[in-house]
C-alpha cells in the first residue's frame, strides 16, 4: 500500500507538484498539448497550502477508514483491492458531492466539465512512482511502499 | 603532592611560579581546577603568559602575586582573577565570563572581542581597549578603568560598556586619546568628565546619560570602588558618583552601509 | 543632463511555443524578472533585474526560457570593454565602492591547465585502483623530526613473528582525512543554515573536514564536531571555549584569497535573529571583520595567539594558520611554520568570497599554483617543511587540479567553490545581495528551504567519491599506490605553453624533457 508523505520544511512552493499532477490525468499526457490544446483543461488533483514561507502540497490521504466512502451514496467511492487506494468510480458518480463536504483534509475537488466529483488523487495508477513525488525538486514529497515499511519496522 | 614548591589545603593550592615555564605553571592550574581545586594563589609570577586562559569553571578564584604576562585570561569562562600587581596586553582577550582585578595598570587590547564578564582596572591602560566587544541577551561585557585610555577606545564596538574614571587625572589632559568608539555600531562607552568633539570616531553620538543609566553607572561604580583601596576613599567615592559624565553611542546602526555599492 | 543607464547584464528568451504560463518562474524569481499579466494571459520577463543564476531556465517543465548575455554591443575595444564602461557608470551613479562575490573571474592564466601529468609505459608498471589497494588518507599536522624506537624485539614463532616495538617519540596531534579534500571556509551567514549542515553531514560521511568559517558554530551543528575545524577569525564571531572544543582542529584566519589584506564584511541584510545570536551583534548591522587581528601586529604576536590557543585546549588539538597567496608567501609561510604552526593554509587568488569589492578581488594576491611551489620549496631548503602540513585552496576545480596542486607540494586541498557549484551555484557572483534563488547564500526563510540538506550533502558526498575515484585512476596510471608518494614529486608534472621564469618558480621541467 502505497503512501505519499509531505516534508514541509522542504517544500518551495513551486507547484511543480501541481503541473505533473494535471498533465498526468489529461488526455494527451504531454505537457504542451495538456495546457494548451485540451479543452476542458485537465485537473490537478492535489491542493496546495500556503502561508508565509510555509507551503505544502496535500492529497488524498486514502485513509484507512474513509468518511468519503461512507458518505457516498451510490458506492462510486470505493477502495481498490490491489493497491488500497480511494477511487471514484466516474459511472457510478451523480455528482452529489457528499464526499467533499465530508473529507476532512478538503482534498476532494469539483470537476470543471461536468458536474461530477472528478478530482481525487488516485495514487497514479499504473505508474511505479506517483509523479508529483517523481517531479518534486526538493524531495518535498516522499513515496513509502509496503517494503520501506517493512524495512523502517526492522530497524 | 607534596614537594617545597606545593602547598595543599582543602581545595586551596598555593604554587611558587619562580623560575616556572608558562606552559608547565598552566597545566599545573588547569590540574588543580580539574580536581576540584578552587582557590588557587600564585607568587613569585614574572611574566609567565597565558594563566587562566581557557579556563572553565564557577567559583573559581585565582590570585596573582607578581606581573601576568600577555593574555591573561584569554577565552577564559567564569572564574576570577585578582592581580596584586600591573598586567601586560591582552588581558581577557575574547573572554566569555568572569572577572579579573587588576590593582594597577594594564596595558594594550583590554577585553578584546570580550563577550561577557567584568574587568576592573586601578590604574591607566593602553591602546585599542574593548576593541570590538560584543554583547547578546545576558552576555554583557563591561570594562571599567579607574586612569585613563588611550587611542582607539571601544574601537568596532558592537555592544557592552566600558567606562573611564580618570581619577588620576590632571585637569588639563583628557582621560581618552584620539580616535575613540571608531567604527562603534553597538553598546556604550561613558567618560567622566568632558571629550572634545575631535577625539571621537565619525561613528559616534555625544550625549549625557538619563537617569536609568546614571543608576547603572552608580552600580559599577561601587562595584570598582568595593574591590579598590584609596585614602579617603568613601569621599572619593561620592565625589566620583555625582561627577558629570559624558556618553559615547554609534550614531548609526550600519555606520558604512552607504559605502558600499550593491 | 542625459544620464546613461547600466544595460542589463542578461537577457530572458522565453519561447512563447512552449510557455504554458504556469508561472513557476514567477513563483521562484527572488529578483522578481517573471510576472503574470492576468489580462494578456501572458508571463513577461523583466531582463533588467536578471543576475544570471539560471533557476528558472532549470526549473522550467517545457524548457521554454534560455538566459542569454546581453546581445547589445558596444564598438570592439580590447580596452575600454565593455566591463570597463559598466563599473565607471556605476560608480558615478552611486558613488560607491563596487561589491561582488565568489572568485576572480579575469583571464590570468590558470597555470594547473599549463600543468601534464605523467603515466606510466613499460617501466615502473601501472596499478589498477579497482583491483589493488590504493591508499589516499591523509594526515595533517606537525611532524616529528625523527622517530625513536628504542630495543623493538623480534619474537619468532613456529607460526607467528611479532614485532614487539613502543614508540618513544611524542606523536603530535594530527588530523585524520580518507581523501586530500577539505572542504574551505565558508562561514554561517554569508551561506545558509541548510548549506552548513550539507557540508557538515557530507565531512562526515566522506572521512573528511570542513571549516566554520568566521560565522561562529551554530548549535545543531556542535554534533558534527569531530569533522569540524574551528575558525578564529579577525572578528573573533562566535568564539568562546566550547567552541575552540567543539572543532577537532583551528584555524587563525588571517587573510583569504579573494580579499587579502581587507577584513570580511558581511552585508546587515544578510545579518537575520539567528545569525544575530550566533556572532553576537544587533540584528541589520553589518558584521565587520577588521583587517588584521588587533593583537597580532607582528609574528611574535601570532605565535602568542597560536600558543594562547594551544594553552587554552591544552594542547590536544593542532592549530593552524590561514593566509593568503600573495607576493612574500615563501617567507611569511616560513615565519608562520617557525611560529609553532601545525598547518598553514594558503588561499590563492581565485578563492571565492560572500562579498568583497571587485577591485580588490580582481587585482590582489597571486595564483595558488605558484604560491604551493613556492612555499613548499623554501619549506624544505630550510629543512622545516615537516613541521607544518600544507593545504592550498583558492579556484580548485576538477580531481585533475587536485592532483596537480599535491604534486606541486600540497599536503590536501581545501574545496569551496566547487562545492557550492554542486549545491547548484551558478556563480551569478551576486552573494552579497542575500537573494541567492539556489537557497545558499541567503538567509530568507522562503529561499533557504529550496535547499534540502540531504540532497545537498548526497551531491558533496557524490563529489568527493568522484573525485577520489578519479585520483585514484590518475595515480595509478602513474604508477604510484599511495598519495603520500605523490607530495611535492614535480617529476610527475610537466609544463606546456610555460616561460622560462615559471617553469623555475614552479619547479618543474617542460613536457618533453625526461628525467
Amino acid at each position: 500500500m502505497k503512501r505519499i508523505y509531505i516534508r514541509e520544511e522542504y517544500c518551495m512552493g513551486c507547484r511543480l507538484c501541481e503541473i505533473h499532477c494535471l498533465v498526468q490525468h489529461s488526455k494527451s499526457k504531454e505537457i504542451i498539448k495538456a495546457y494548451k490544446g485540451e479543452y476542458p483543461k485537465p485537473q490537478p488533483r492535489l491542493v496546495i497550502e500556503e502561508k508565509g514561507h510555509l507551503s505544502f502540497a496535500l492529497q488524498c490521504r486514502h485513509c484507512e477508514d474513509a468518511p468519503c466512502i461512507e458518505a457516498c451514496i451510490t458506492g462510486a467511492m470505493h477502495r481498490d483491492k490491489e493497491t488500497g487506494a480511494i477511487l471514484c468510480n466516474q459511472d457510478k458518480c451523480v455528482g452529489c458531492w457528499m464526499c467533499i463536504m465530508v473529507c476532512p483534509f478538503g482534498v476532494i475537488l469539483r470537476s470543471r466539465d461536468a458536474k461530477k466529483v472528478a478530482s481525487k488523487c488516485d495514487l497514479c495508477l499504473g505508474e511505479e512512482i506517483p509523479v508529483c513525488v517523481k517531479n518534486c525538486p526538493n524531495e518535498a514529497l516522499v513515496l513509502q511502499t509496503e517494503e520501506m515499511k517493512k524495512e523502517e519496522k526492522e530497524e | 603532592m607534596t614537594n617545597n614548591k606545593l602547598q595543599m589545603e582543602n581545595t586551596k593550592l598555593q604554587i611558587d611560579a619562580k623560575g616556572l615555564h608558562y606552559r608547565e605553571l598552566n597545566e599545573r592550574i588547569y590540574q588543580a581546577v580539574n580536581n576540584g581545586v578552587k582557590e588557587i594563589i600564585l607568587d613569585n609570577v614574572n611574566g609567565q603568559r597565558y594563566i587562566g586562559t581557557g579556563l572553565k569553571g564557577k567559583d573559581i578564584k585565582i590570585t596573582i602575586n607578581g606581573i601576568p604576562g600577555n593574555d591573561l585570561a584569554a577565552f577564559m569562562d567564569g572564574p576570577r582573577i585578582i592581580v596584586n600587581s600591573n598586567a601586560q596586553d591582552g588581558v581577557g582577550n575574547t573572554m566569555n565570563t568572569g572577572e579579573i582585578i587588576i590593582h594597577g595598570d594594564a596595558g594594550d587590547i583590554v577585553g578584546h572581542s570580550m563577550r561577557g564578564g567584568k574587568i576592573f582596572i586601578k590604574g591607566n591602560v593602553g591602546y585599542r581597549v574593548g576593541i570590538h566587544m560584543k554583547a547578546y541577551k545576558e552576555f554583557y561585557p563591561v570594562i571599567v578603568v579607574g586612569g585613563k585610555a588611550y587611542d582607539f577606545l571601544g574601537e568596532y564596538m558592537s555592544g557592552g560598556m566600558i567606562i573611564v574614571l580618570g581619577l588620576n587625572k590632571d585637569k588639563t589632559l583628557s582621560i581618552v586619546g584620539n580616535y575613540t568608539g571608531t567604527g562603534m555600531h553597538g553598546g556604550t562607552i561613558y567618560i567622566r568628565g568632558n571629550v572634545q568633539e575631535y577625539q571621537l570616531g565619525k561613528e559616534v553620538g555625544l550625549n549625557t546619560p538619563n537617569e536609568e543609566e546614571k543608576k547603572l553607572l552608580q552600580k559599577y561604580i561601587i562595584e570598582y570602588f568595593h574591590f579598590f583601596n584609596f585614602p579617603s576613599k568613601k569621599i572619593l567615592a561620592e565625589e566620583i558618583i555625582n561627577s558629570e559624565f559624558v556618553k559615547l553611542y554609534p550614531k548609526y546602526l550600519r555606520p558604512y552601509g552607504r559605502l558600499y555599492n550593491y | 543632463m542625459a544620464k546613461p543607464k547600466v544595460a542589463s547584464e542578461f537577457i530572458v528568451e522565453r519561447d512563447e511555443e512552449k510557455c504554458i504560463t504556469c508561472q513557476v518562474c514567477c513563483r521562484m524569481c527572488s529578483n522578481d524578472v517573471h510576472t503574470y499579466d492576468s489580462e494578456t494571459d501572458k508571463v513577461n520577463s523583466d531582463s533588467t533585474k536578471c543576475v544570471g543564476c539560471h533557476f528558472c531556465e532549470t526549473f522550467c517543465p517545457t524548457g521554454a526560457l534560455i538566459i542569454r548575455r546581453n546581445p547589445s554591443e558596444l564598438k570592439l575595444n580590447t580596452n575600454w570593454t565593455a566591463r570597463v564602461i559598466t563599473e565607471i557608470t556605476k560608480q558615478a551613479e552611486t558613488g560607491g565602492v563596487l561589491l561582488t562575490g565568489m572568485g576572480c573571474d579575469k583571464p590570468y592564466p590558470v597555470y594547473f591547465d599549463h600543468l601534464l601529468l605523467n603515466a606510466s609505459q613499460v617501466t615502473n608498471p601501472s596499478i589498477d585502483p579497482l583491483r589493488e589497494p590504493m591508499e589516499l588518507r591523509t594526515y595533517l599536522g606537525r611532524k616529528p623530526d625523527h622517530l625513536e624506537i628504542p630495543n623493538y624485539k623480534l619474537q619468532i614463532t613456529n607460526e607467528l613473528r611479532t614485532t614487539n616495538y613502543k614508540l618513544q617519540t611524542k606523536i603530535y596531534p594530527q588530523l585524520k582525512l580518507e581523501t586530500p579534500i577539505l572542504f574551505s571556509a565558508m562561514s554561517y551567514g554569508s551561506i545558509s543554515l541548510n548549506a552548513c549542515k550539507s557540508l557538515a553531514r557530507a565531512a562526515e560521511e566522506a572521512g573528511t573536514l570542513y571549516n566554520t568559517g568566521e560565522g561562529g558554530l551554530h548549535k545543531d551543528l556542535y554534533k558534527y564536531g569531530t569533522n569540524t575545524i574551528v575558525q578564529v577569525a579577525s572578528g573573533r564571531f562566535g568564539v568562546h571555549k566550547e567552541y575552540l572544543d567543539a572543532g577537532a582542529a583551528i584555524e587563525i584566519k588571517i587573510g583569504q584569497g579573494a580579499k587579502p589584506g581587507i577584513g570580511g564584511h558581511l552585508p546587515g541584510e544578510k545579518v537575520s535573529e539567528e545569525i544575530s545570536e550566533t556572532r553576537m551583534i544587533p540584528v541589520g548591522t553589518d558584521a565587520l571583520s577588521p583587517a588584521p587581528h588587533h593583537d597580532i601586529y607582528s609574528i611574535e604576536d601570532l605565535k602568542q595567539l597560536i600558543f594562547a590557543l594551544k594553552e587554552a585546549t591544552r594542547y590536544k588539538k593542532p592549530v593552524g594558520v590561514k593566509i593568503a597567496a600573495v607576493h612574500n608567501v615563501a617567507p611569511i609561510a616560513s615565519g608562520i611554520v617557525r611560529a609553532g604552526a601545525d598547518f598553514v593554509a594558503i588561499d590563492g587568488i581565485r578563492g571565492g568570497t560572500g562579498a568583497a569589492p571587485m577591485v580588490i578581488r580582481d587585482n590582489v594576491g597571486i595564483p595558488i599554483e605558484l604560491a604551493i611551489a613556492v612555499v613548499d620549496q623554501r619549506l624544505r631548503e630550510e629543512g622545516i617543511r615537516n613541521q607544518a602540513s600544507l593545504v592550498a585552496g583558492g579556484g580548485i576545480r576538477n580531481s585533475a587540479d587536485v592532483i596537480k596542486a599535491i604534486a606541486l607540494g600540497a599536503d590536501a586541498v581545501y574545496i569551496a567553490t566547487a562545492a557550492l557549484v554542486a549545491l547548484g551555484c551558478h556563480l551569478c557572483q551576486k552573494c552579497y545581495t542575500g537573494k541567492c534563488n539556489w537557497g545558499i547564500a541567503t538567509q530568507d526563510p522562503y529561499l533557504t528551504k529550496r535547499l534540502n540538506p540531504e540532497i545537498g550533502t548526497r551531491r558533496l558526498v557524490n563529489l568527493l567519491r568522484a573525485w577520489s575515484m578519479e585520483i585514484k585512476e590518475m595515480l595509478g596510471g602513474m604508477g604510484i599506490n599511495a598519495i603520500e608518494s605523490l607530495r611535492g614529486n614535480r617529476e610527475q608534472l610537466r609544463g606546456v605553453g610555460l616561460s622560462d621564469s615559471d617553469l623555475k618558480l614552479l619547479g618543474i621541467k617542460p613536457a618533453g624533457e625526461a628525467w
